[in-house]
């Protein structure tokens, strides 16, 4: 599920920019053949022979920002998938691929897509098939597992909001940024709870078919692997696209939430805006200017304003369908206060807004991120993740050179314009946390 | 997401220690799984390996997939180098690497490598330091004259200096809000007797870098500042001549002093038995009561490290199962908050409501115990090995993961061979080794505990552990402090 996290996590997932004379080899990476079943299941198979192994990938064209009225379905429904079917004992799904070798067995419910994914030895590859397509239509949903998987998400809530050292700072800025009601809000205890066996069934029926499925098989595929695709999938019927959010909200007035951290003995500050969604216009303007700023820079520009508030400085853009979230993320030195922070924050807003950012630095953010999504497509797994992130945005399993070309008009102008637009004082949410008390 | 890491994949298998065979579950139902071999298909990318005359050293990777190149110069001069007064130096000696070269400074660093269109990183260890960084490979041979730039002529800046010991001193102090790392170096005061354990990170004390100047720093690492403790990794689009090529004019004229490379230290004795075997700290406020519980792990490439890193694997699958079934509700431990950690400790930890610290620790004492004693299914035992296999593979593929694993094979003194006579040694390991090291590593007597909790978790915790061998430690005392 994609988080509002530290933003050391942050950077390690934004997009990067390129536009270098190595589009064409940038490409190559993500070279594949695409076909659909009678049933509509969307498949995408790409060679890679480094390895004796496979990479199975399959996306459900739904994601939490279709939970509408029932906040934490489609988290809980990914829990559930791994709970047995009328074929496979509870836990077995996983026993099974693990006693083939299998590695990476894990699911990941984001915004428009829940995806289930696993690396397999070439030679378990039809059980991995057999395995999803069987619990595509064969999940075997029960009160006890709804009751326990509902626990293991709330489990999970606690830990990433209330175990975090700063996770509850991170929680109160989205949920500000997205009120109860918007389809990004988060869903919380209370609302995971309401969630029963009912919801769940209906989840499944509706969504989990082959029409409302694409399956991506990156590695070192066997000859025979589309026979092998039909064989498993080629009986399965039904599954329904949810229909499109519209996640489009604007701020009018700055919200300061001011907070303590009961573990911490720093002060911390977020800044949050509500910018352009994935891949749409200002999106990867919002990248170089997060890549130009990257923390050793901001921590300079940081001192030069107020030598020694702030310790530690992230930025970065959390892009999401149709509506992604830019942040600033501080943590001061133990001698100074929110507030302080947040005016050094804004001087360093100001001089970015007056384009005095350093054209050469833009370069060189661009050139960096060229290497990082070369960097990002290494290993077959993450091949297969990143096609799947195309097709969930509507694209071409292989949009990598229009990815890189879109940041080519991409100039200290273009940033500046995007922090006057995007990124002004009056449409933004503030976290001020203070540090705990002095024992 | 559910959060199955590599080594909670193996949570189901705890259900073969509850019945002697685990179910397949297909066989009963109108659907049946595929059949396939289960023996599974393995191969590593060959590594190969040069050395000049002078005693520098390269291991190279080659991986013509993508236009890129991977590389690390690595400089044997770790923090186990450390005047045993002085921890801290090298780390030190490290960050100041990256604060400017040839007088210049840190941001004129940086930019020289965003104008490759990289980001160099620092890496320390025990045994050695290094530089890493990864370009297209247009760049690749100004990018490792970059890195053999910054490793010999850091500036040396009195106020960069200034500033890093500063942020080491804010960084220690903030690591003591996290309860986790305070269990951690309670349990390693526990097993290795460190005092004070931060040190065993190679991180210095509150006292170190308050005292230590610029030029003690900077003339410890000149000492093994040369090209016969330096070894460079490359993976990626390269071949090996064209390698030796970029080394030969990266290497500007670097030769190595005729006078030997001073001797690595001796490794310290472990202290006699008489370490803590439960360390308390308490921590008033904390909602969360942390346990933890571990031991000594065998160095990597050791003959006793590969076994016991299979029996490392079982114990966490067996405790994810028990944690996910039965001691969510008998114990109090909150499930899926177990984790490990390799090097020089295994370890494990869970954070507990304070009120249930006793039970907890009973619970996980008990559960430990009857995993010693018990009989392990064989299947547990050839799944963990299938998977191991797998993670070794996987763990070579793709340019940076091969450059780790090129760092962990120089890091141990291994050769290149190594790593594929790891995965021979693990296809022909023999389960009752596993089943030994299981027993060794997780019996009672080999085992230290640590609780950090308010008074109430502490009290609890007390009245359940062993009376022998309890010290109290407050979290600044484990950090260095007073």
């Amino acid at each position: 599920m994609t988080t509002l996290r530290p933003l050391c996590l942050i950077m390690a997932s934004l997009v990067v920019v390129l536009f270098t004379a190595s589009w064409a080899r940038a490409s190559a990476p993500l070279a594949h053949e695409r076909y659909a079943l009678d049933n509509g299941l969307d498949v995408i198979l790409h060679v890679d022979r480094r390895l004796p192994m496979v990479a199975v990938d399959l996306g459900y064209h739904v994601g939490w920002a279709h939970d509408g009225a029932q906040p934490g379905l489609a988290h809980l429904v990914e829990h559930l998938m791994f709970r047995g079917t009328r074929d496979v004992e509870d836990g077995d799904h996983l026993v099974l691929l693990q006693r083939s070798g299998a590695t990476g067995v894990n699911a990941r419910t984001e915004d428009d897509v829940t995806r289930y994914h696993a690396l397999v030895p070439r030679d378990a590859l039809p059980l991995a098939l057999w395995l999803e397509s069987n619990r595509m239509a064969r999940v075997r949903l029960t009160g006890d597992h709804v009751a326990q998987e509902v626990q293991t998400t709330v489990d999970e809530w606690e830990t990433r909001v209330q175990s975090e050292l700063r996770g509850l700072s991170h929680e109160s800025l989205w949920n500000a940024l997205f009120p109860a009601g918007h389809p990004f809000h988060r869903a919380s205890p209370t609302d995971i709870r309401r969630l029963g066996l009912a919801d769940a069934e209906g989840f499944v029926q509706r969504r989990y078919g082959p029409a409302n499925a694409t399956l991506v098989l990156a590695g070192d595929l066997p000859s025979d692997v589309r026979a092998q695709v039909e064989l498993a999938f080629g009986a399965r019927s039904g599954g329904e696209a949810p229909v499109g959010v519209v996640p489009q909200r604007r701020i009018e007035a700055e919200q300061r939430i001011a907070r303590r951290d009961a573990m911490s003995t720093k002060p911390f500050v977020l800044i949050g805006w509500l910018t352009p969604g994935l891949f749409e216009p200002g999106d990867a303007e919002a990248d170089v200017l997060a890549a130009t700023l990257d923390g050793d820079r901001l921590r300079t520009l940081a001192d030069r304003h107020d030598a020694g508030a702030i310790l530690e400085l992230e930025v970065g853009q959390v892009s999401l369908a149709g509506q992604s979230v830019f942040v600033f993320a501080a943590e001061g030195t133990s001698s100074t206060t929110p507030l302080r922070m947040l005016a050094v924050l804004d001087a360093i807003l100001d001089e970015v807004r007056a384009a005095r950012l350093d054209p050469a630095d833009v370069v060189r953010a661009r050139k960096r991120f060229g290497t990082d999504k070369l960097r990002a497509v290494q290993r077959i797994d993450q091949r297969a993740a990143l096609m799947q992130a195309y097709v969930a945005s509507g694209r071409d399993p292989d949009w990598l050179e229009h990815d890189l070309a879109r940041y080519a008009a991409v100039d200290v102008d273009a940033v500046a314009a995007f922090v006057r637009d995007h990124l002004p004082q009056e449409r933004r949410v503030v976290v001020l946390s203070a540090a705990q008390e002095p024992s | 997401m559910i959060a199955w890491s590599r080594r909670r994949l193996l949570a189901g298998l705890g259900s073969g220690l509850v019945t002697p065979a685990l179910p397949l579950g297909c066989t009963t139902g109108r659907e049946r799984p595929p059949r396939f071999p289960t023996e599974v298909a393995t191969s590593l990318p060959p590594i190969e390996q040069g050395r000049f005359d002078d005693g520098m050293g390269l291991l190279l990777a080659q991986d013509h997939t993508l236009p890129l190149v991977s590389m690390a110069l690595v400089l044997r001069a770790g923090h186990r180098h450390d005047p045993r007064d002085q921890p801290g130096v090298a780390r030190l000696a490290g960050m100041m690497l990256l604060e400017g070269i040839d007088g210049g400074d840190r941001r004129d660093l940086l930019d020289r490598f965003g104008d490759l269109g990289t980001t160099p990183e620092l890496g320390v260890g025990p045994s050695q330091l290094w530089l890493q960084c990864t370009v297209q490979r247009d760049e690749a041979a100004a990018a490792l004259a970059l890195l053999f730039r910054t490793l010999r002529h850091s500036s040396w800046a009195p106020e960069a200096f200034e500033r890093v010991r500063g942020d080491r001193r804010e960084r220690l102090e903030s690591l003591q809000g996290s309860p986790d790392a305070v269990v951690s170096l309670g349990l390693l005061e526990g097993v290795f007797g460190a005092t004070p354990p931060i040190t065993a990170f190679g991180e210095g004390t509150p006292a170190s870098l308050a005292t230590l100047e610029l030029a003690q720093v900077r003339d410890r690492f000149a000492l093994r500042l040369r090209p016969d403790a330096a070894v460079v990794l490359l993976t990626g689009a390269v071949s090996k001549p064209e390698a030796l090529e970029w080394i030969a004019a990266a290497r500007d004229g670097w030769v190595a002093p005729s006078q030997s490379l001073p001797p690595e230290p001796t490794p310290p004795e472990l202290p006699p038995d008489d370490r803590p075997r439960i360390v308390l700290v308490p921590w008033s406020g904390l909602e969360q009561a942390v346990i933890g519980v571990g031991g000594l792990h065998h160095p990597y490439g050791t003959p006793e490290e590969l076994p016991q890193a299979q029996a490392d694997a079982i114990m966490v699958g067996l405790l994810d199962y028990e944690l996910r079934t039965r001691q969510r509700t008998s114990y109090g431990v909150r499930a899926r908050t177990w984790q490990t950690q390799y090097g020089a400790l295994h370890q494990l930890w869970a954070r507990v409501e304070p009120g249930d610290t006793g039970r907890a620790l009973r619970g996980v004492r008990e559960h430990l115990a009857r995993i010693v004693t018990g009989t392990l299914d064989p299947s547990i035992v050839e799944d963990t090995r299938t998977q191991a296999l797998v993670e070794l593979m996987e763990d070579a593929h793709g340019l940076e993961p091969m450059l780790s694993q090129l760092l962990r094979l120089v890091a141990a003194s291994l050769p290149p061979e190594a790593l594929p006579q790891r995965l021979e040694r693990l296809q022909r390991l023999d389960g009752r080794h596993i089943e030994e090291a299981l027993r060794e590593s997780y019996q009672a007597s080999a085992l230290r505990w640590c609780v950090v909790g308010n008074e109430a978790a502490l009290e609890r915790a007390v009245r359940e552990l062993p009376r022998a061998g309890v010290v109290t430690r407050s979290a600044s005392a484990l950090f260095g402090g007073a």
